[in-house]
């Protein structure tokens, strides 16, 4: 028993002491609620004669290191498979019901069988459906269910977000940090330069001011040292050590800035490259703007980590360590003081940055409040205008801009009185240090240049340990950017390529297309096909018309492969899609989608987009056959007028234009247009519908329209409706059906009518 | 059951109920049944247009067909004037429909988790620990304070009075909301 949950072993010995053999159990899911809403753990299970349900509560009892689940039976229930004839989901706004259908027609009663969180509705829904093929005794592909298993392979453990197979219990920070180390892996000799030479710069650094103080004070500048007299030599030791340390400074900050941007640039193209090889469902169900983050912001601030972060965190504990053992050396009892001092510092800043670390996140919210509103209102600008609302959006947005004023002052004031403390508690520090210091110096416990170099140091310190207090900070947000790309890195397209794709010839693929019971849900559990079975024949004018939502471009989708089904199959000349390159299935077929999306780039290039070794002809011809050619000529460099982002501006009927000529310049063997003509007027609609027309001819084409008169010609029509297929057959057959068809052929030629009386 | 005809070019205009002439029945299943001015109607649901700030009022009432759509039958207008027994009948129904857990405490908040945020608190519904990705998104609160929480299976959570939740618990919440 695989699928959906795993049965607990308490459960288990629940079922076995009621006479249930686990061994003959099919599947298993587990519910989270009971009737009155509180969390209930209730498994369902069910074998070829009953579905059983035991419930009660889990629970993790710790023991040493380790988890155990144990289970506080409360209740047990038994149904017959020959009473319960279905099990299906009814929905309410956050939770949902498994109801059971019991008898039949006038005697069939609904009884709830659990209730759950909407979360757990999709694996419901699975189940529900496995449960009813076992009734009526049907086969079960269990195949899409193993390429989403939602248990983490590792720990075993469920993935906290069902659609992003990542498992934060399994990755630590230390081996995200160890992969990020790894990507400098091909430049060892420059790392162990530059590590080197930190430690060495480091190291110069403290020694330098020993020669400016203690050396110059006890051993040139008194009668008794051994160096009386030779000032020179000690401006030279000082300026030379400080040099060398600056020389090395700059020679690892070359190399490693080399090193480092290399780096980035691979880790931006890789990034990149696997966000392009994955599927669909990766893009919805994630914003634009975030996706974009990874590639620009997070690279970032993964750079941030090499070029700041490390190589300060390096130098400070060096310099850290050095001085303190040096102090420990010049005057243990100074030293222990400064120690006191330091842990004091540490402690009080500590205190500090709670405060100030949500003030800042204060800041952070309300200035990305404050950007969504400049936002809508940049965007929105026509709206606002058109209703005469500027004075209210003006309203708004000051709100936003004070709500940020408050956050930045209240931030800024903490932190000046904070940075003021800070230097007070340095300023007394350093006074004491040097009373005390001055004392020891008068005892002759210790020379005036070494006090000196002591004060120095002293104040030397703070930079290091004020890094050291908030590295942590910039180190944890670097980490947590780095698993965000890796996360992308690491993901497995949904869609997969076939492993051994079948041969398709130079030909293509004919355009024989089947769709067997196929369903098909988005979201979790929300159903957008229900069990759909289409025949479509190549050189077919296949027509599918229903209402918005009705589920019509998912079933292109689906053809397309841009989404795999949640059940059934799909099938092109007889070779399942999944078994079809992508390369091969995308050069088939050409999609106009109502959605139309225009490159950064010369008119040419977009119609060229799919075929970018298209001669100039063959363009044109494509924008002639598509009605685009005339508009492009308009434009003020033809072809090679620049469009999509920063570009000419395009009306949606233009977009549209050249998003057909683009699917026409591929010559595909099965051509989809999905509202290809949506955006047009009806004389440019008729064109392009003629051009549509010629096209037909030994080419498979599906098309999607509103508009019915688009698809009188189409050989077959199939319409759907909330996801199933209602009725079929050809224009004149669906009319004399008076079903569905006609009710919304009649709906449009009546608002016709109604349009000629005006 | 009735097939309720519209007429297709009519203007669709809201239209109020006559609370006196409601008369819903509960069904072992849980489902409502309804019969209004002579007609019946299986499998009734009970809509709250604003389910944020008008939990009695503005009730939208609507059956499913043999399309199995949803046709809305009207909108009762204030659920004080049905009768006591049938005033609960819908509140019980509606409570049933819109029932969510709401947060009454929050032990921790563990930011940072490779993206996640992990919410251990304790709610109407027991102890729960919620994995929230993307707290930008998944934190909403609206203008009334109410916030909503949703975790990364979709499971939805709320605190109706972020004032008057605990101060620990507020203090731990700020920095998201």
């Amino acid at each position: 028993m695989k699928y959906f949950d795993t049965l607990t072993e308490g459960v288990g010995e629940a079922l076995s002491a009621r006479g249930v053999d686990d061994e003959k159990l099919l599947y298993c899911l587990k519910c989270d609620m009971n009737n009155e809403g509180l969390y209930y753990d209730t498994y369902l299970v069910f074998d070829s004669e009953a579905l059983y349900s035991v419930s009660g509560y889990d629970r993790m009892i710790r023991e040493k290191k380790n988890y155990r689940n144990e289970f506080e039976f409360k209740e047990y229930k038994e149904y017959k498979m020959t009473e319960l004839k279905e099990l299906y989901v009814d929905r309410y706004r956050h939770t949902c019901r498994l109801m059971g259908k019991f008898g039949e027609g006038e005697n069939e009663e609904k009884v709830c069988i659990s209730r759950f969180s909407s979360g757990f509705s999709e694996k419901t829904e699975q189940f529900s459906r496995r449960y009813n093929m076992t009734v009526k005794k049907e086969e079960i592909d269990d195949t899409p269910l193993a390429e989403n298993s939602p248990y983490c392979p590792k720990c075993g453990q469920k993935y906290p977000d069902p659609n992003r197979k990542f498992c934060p219990y399994c990755v630590k920070r230390s081996s995200i940090f160890k992969r990020l180390l790894g990507l400098f892996g091909e430049y060892k000799a420059q790392v162990t330069v530059i590590f080197v030479l930190m430690v060495l710069s480091a190291l110069l650094g403290v020694v330098s001011p020993y020669f400016g103080t203690a050396f110059l004070y006890d051993k040139v500048l008194d009668a008794a040292g051994e160096f009386f007299g030779n000032v020179l030599f000690a401006i030279l030791m000082m300026a030379g050590f400080r040099l060398i340390s600056e020389v090395f400074q700059l020679v690892y900050g070359v190399v490693f800035t080399k090193a480092n941007c290399k780096v980035m640039h691979k880790l931006r193209t890789k990034v990149f490259t696997s966000m392009e090889r994955l599927s669909l469902p990766f893009f919805t169900s994630k914003q634009t703007g975030s996706l974009m983050t990874r590639v620009d912001r997070d690279a970032g601030e993964v750079s941030e980590i090499f070029a700041n972060i490390m190589p300060s965190f390096v130098v400070c504990v060096v310099k850290l360590g050095s001085m303190l053992l040096l102090m420990f050396l010049i005057s243990p009892l100074l030293a222990v003081f400064v120690l006191a001092m330091t842990v004091f510092i540490i402690f009080s800043e500590g205190f500090f940055i709670r405060g100030q670390r949500r003030l800042w996140r204060g800041i952070n919210l309300s200035n990305r409040k404050m950007n969504s509103n400049l936002n809508d209102s940049v965007n929105g600008h026509r709206v606002i205008k058109a209703f005469a609302r500027e004075e209210q959006e003006k309203e708004r947005f000051g709100k936003n801009v004070n709500t940020v004023r408050q956050a930045e002052f209240a931030a800024r004031m903490r932190g000046s009185s904070f940075e003021f403390m800070q230097n007070a508690v340095f300023t007394i520090g350093g006074a004491i240090l040097t009373v005390f210091g001055y004392y020891l110096v008068v005892t002759g416990q210790i020379g005036l240049g070494e006090l000196m170099l002591l004060t120095g140091y002293f104040g030397m310190m703070a930079d290091p340990i004020y890094f050291l207090i908030w590295a942590g900070d910039d180190v944890s947000r670097c980490l947590d950017a780095a698993s965000r790309i890796f996360e992308i890195i690491d993901s497995v397209p949904t869609v997969k390529p076939p492993q051994n794709p079948a041969k398709i010839g130079e030909v293509g693929l004919k355009g024989d297309i089947s769709l067997k019971n196929v369903s098909f849900e988005y979201e979790a559990g929300v159903p957008v096909l229900k069990d759909i079975s289409l025949d479509i024949k190549a050189g077919q004018f296949y027509g599918i018309v229903g209402k918005t939502g009705a589920g019509k471009s998912t079933i292109i989708n689906l053809i397309s492969r841009l989404f795999d089904p949640t059940n059934g199959n799909i099938s092109i000349d007889g070779i399942n899609v999944r078994d079809i390159a992508f390369e091969d299935l995308r050069k088939s077929i050409g999609i106009v989608s109502q959605e139309t999306y225009i490159f950064m780039g010369t008119v040419a290039d977009n119609i060229r987009y799919a075929r970018p070794d298209a001669t100039m002809e063959e363009v044109v011809e494509a924008a002639k056959n598509a009605n685009a050619h005339d508009f492009i000529l308009k434009l003020p460099e033809g072809y090679d007028t620049t469009i999509g982002s920063g570009g000419a501006d395009l009306s949606g009927g233009e977009r549209q234009r050249i998003s057909i000529a683009r699917a026409l310049i591929q010559k595909p063997n099965i051509l989809i247009l999905d509202e290809a003509t949506a955006s047009m007027d009806t004389r440019t609609e008729r064109k392009i519908q003629n051009a549509i027309d010629n096209l037909k001819k030994g080419r498979t084409v599906i098309a999607i329209a509103h508009r019915l008169s688009t698809l009188r010609e189409a050989d077959t029509l199939c319409v759907i409706e909330n996801g199933e297929v209602k009725e079929r057959g050809t224009h004149d057959e669906l009319i004399r059906l008076k079903g569905k068809y006609f009710e919304l052929y009649r709906l449009q030629a009546e608002a016709l009518k109604t349009i000629s009386m005006d | 059951m009735n097939e309720y005809k519209i007429d297709d070019f009519s203007i669709d205009t809201l239209r109020i109920l006559d609370v006196k002439e409601l008369k819903f029945t509960r069904r072992d299943s849980g489902y409502l049944y309804l019969e209004y001015k002579g007609d019946n109607y299986e499998e009734i649901s009970l809509t709250r247009l604003q389910p944020f700030y008008c939990l009695d009022t503005y009730i939208s009432v609507a059956f499913r067909n043999n399309e199995e759509e949803w046709i809305e039958i009207g909108v009762i207008k204030d659920l004080k004037e049905m009768s006591e027994e049938q005033r609960q009948l819908c509140t019980e129904y509606l409570n049933f429909r819109y029932y969510i857990p709401l947060i009454t405490k929050i032990h921790s908040i563990k930011d940072n988790r490779m993206g996640y945020l992990f919410v251990d608190a304790e709610t109407t519904a027991g102890h729960k620990k919620i994995a929230v990705n993307d707290w930008w998104t998944n934190f909403r609160i609206n203008n009334s304070g109410i916030l909503t929480v949703t975790d990364s299976d979709g499971n939805k959570y709320q605190i109706p009075d972020l004032d008057k939740i605990d101060r620990q618990s507020y203090r731990k919440l700020e920095l998201f909301v």
